[in-house]
């Protein structure tokens, strides 16, 4: 995965910061990401990452620092929507339950293009069908879907606006292993034949491995090492990355080396 | 997917709808009732076997005979004929009271959710100040004000119960909006008033349906006992309250006939009405309940 290098950078995050009342949730974030790589964004529960993902699709407005998009040219939600779009972790709560996937899909469809009723209609089928979700899916209910087809749906709608840049917040977390890697089978797919950059917010490093070309790894809403991920993942410099890859359970797996590492982690903050 | 799961998963679904919509004997009996009513009362010029204010002196304060089916009132008048014109009346102030505060409750509501911040807390302590007012005071109060008729207490109640169905289309508002697909369409670059019209007022309208049944039982109430007191509807135009009014002397006379045909149809058609809300808003409830 070295197509990272020769693309334009199509996002830029530059000291992004978010404040819920006293608490930070983000601090000082920067990275940038390039045409058609895909960046995973790697910590705990609570370590931001989330808040990040909801700031660049504009969700959150950043308490300071700033989201660019070099070299876009729309503005507004609409324009912003073209940018950058966003799948949730919760494929069933992301659509309407009264409309139908197919109808779900043909929505932004009508909103972002001029097109005819038989174009839009044609595009969903092109959309379901690059999901692997059959016509018969696409007039279902939400809830008449499993988790994974849901989430692939959710995938067509956002592939449907054409955005440079998807962010997938914990997107497969809710999902089966073998569903899991399923889409991630697709999305990969996706990005090579589309050249779409991923903003990938994952706790899971194995997903993170496969899926992005770099890493930032956040904690308590700072970015605690940043890099290409082989390099990130098989020589981790920060304490804090060599614990989040030591609490992945696995062969010869070891509980004292994740306790060692809290503790080192715990003095180091009590000499910062 | 072969043909013989998709068939069974359909018979699933069926049997699933089936089993949650099927309503209760005493609903149907409720919408049955409330059927017959507002057919008769559409039907009643055409339907009445005398005309509402002919009076058969010879037959006053009788009983149920086979020339008048419900008896006559203290002046002769057929009270069968008197139910079913007023029936119009007893139907048409509470529909009209029911339309104004489900069209205004359901925009202040929703506004107020969608808008949040100072608006919300400006509309939210409007709608407390006026739910602190007795509903049914405030109609007297606009009598006072405008004189008899239907119109002023229309007003009055329909400004009355804004605050029953603003709270809980706010509040419903509030949980649909919490839900992610309204943050998923915005990030697809619907604009707040495209998603609260296209998805946050059709996903909360059942709730604002079963309010507006309620009301409209609540504002029936209401308007017959304004009539009662003669402050309603004017003679020689009939509603039920009104006709309970102009019975009361006859029972004085030992005729009490004459009162009880309009009493219990303003009782049943209420009950129906409260019935039917009740249903409305429980079985809306649990399904937003199940569905999360």
């Amino acid at each position: 995965m070295s197509d990272s290098q020769n693309g334009e950078t199509v996002l830029r995050a530059t000291g992004l910061s978010k404040l819920f009342k006293s608490t930070v949730a983000v601090d000082d974030v920067s990275f940038s990401l390039k045409r058609g790589s895909s960046l995973g964004v790697v910590g705990e529960s609570g370590s931001g990452k989330s808040t990040t993902a909801r700031m660049i699709v504009g969700l959150e407005s950043p308490s300071s620092g700033s989201v660019e998009f070099p070299g876009a040219t729309g503005s507004g939600r609409r324009g912003r929507a073209r940018l950058v779009q966003m799948i949730f972790q919760d494929p069933f709560h992301s659509f309407d339950p009264r409309i139908t996937i197919a109808e779900a899909l043909e929505e932004p469809l009508r909103l972002h293009f001029d097109w005819s009723r038989e174009r839009r209609q044609a595009r969903v089928a092109e959309l379901l069908d690059q999901v692997g979700l059959s016509t018969r899916q696409g007039g279902a209910l939400p809830r008449t879907l499993s988790g994974g087809q849901r989430q692939r749906a959710a995938i067509a709608r956002a592939l449907g606006i054409e955005p440079a840049i998807l962010v997938l917040d914990e997107a497969v977390a809710a999902l089966d292993v073998s569903i899991q890697a399923q889409v991630l089978v697709l999305l990969d797919n996706i990005r090579r034949d589309t050249g779409m950059s991923y903003v990938f917010v994952s706790h899971d490093l194995a997903v993170v491995r496969y899926i992005t070309t770099d890493v930032i790894v956040m904690r308590s809403g700072r970015v605690v090492e940043a890099g290409q991920t082989e390099q990130v993942l098989a020589d981790p410099q920060h304490p804090y990355t060599r614990l989040l890859l030591d609490s992945v359970p696995r062969p010869g797996w070891d509980l004292d080396r994740v306790r060692r590492g809290r503790l080192e982690l715990d003095s180091m903050k009590e000499t910062s | 997917m072969s043909l013989d799961t998709v068939g069974l998963a359909l018979a699933g679904t069926a049997r699933r709808t089936r089993r949650r919509t099927r309503p209760s004997a005493l609903v149907v009996a409720s919408i049955a009732l409330l059927g017959i009513v507002a057919v008769a009362s559409v039907l009643a010029p055409v339907i009445t076997p005398y005309a509402p204010d002919a009076t058969d002196i010879l037959n006053s304060s009788a009983g149920p005979t086979s020339e008048h089916l419900l008896g006559t009132d203290g002046t002769g008048r057929d009270t069968l004929s008197r139910l079913l014109i007023g029936a119009q009346l007893s139907l048409l102030a509470p529909l009209a009271v029911a339309v104004i505060t489900t069209a205004v409750g359901a925009l202040l509501g929703l506004a107020a959710a969608r808008i949040g911040g100072a608006f919300d807390m400006i509309v939210s302590r409007a709608m407390d100040i006026v739910f602190a007012f007795p509903t049914l005071l405030l109609a007297l109060l606009a009598v006072a004000v405008f004189g008899p008729g239907l119109t002023a207490p229309i007003c009055a109640l329909a400004l009355g119960y804004i605050p029953f169905v603003g709270r809980i289309v706010r509040s419903a508002a509030i949980q649909e909006q919490a839900k992610p697909y309204v943050g998923s369409h915005a990030v697809m670059g619907f604009s707040e008033l495209a998603i609260t019209v296209r998805h946050i007022f059709p996903n909360i309208a059942p709730v604002l349906l079963a309010q507006a049944t309620l009301t409209f039982g609540y504002a029936m109430l209401d308007i017959a006992a304004l009539s009662y007191l003669g402050l309603g509807v004017q003679p020689p135009a009939a509603d039920w309250g009104s006709m309970i009014a102009q019975s009361q002397s006859a029972v004085l006379q030992g005729n009490l006939w004459s009162i009880l045909f309009p009493g219990m149809a303003v009782i049943l058609t209420v009950l129906a009405v409260n019935v039917l809300g009740e249903s409305l808003s429980d079985r809306f409830s649990l399904a937003s309940r199940s569905a999360r």
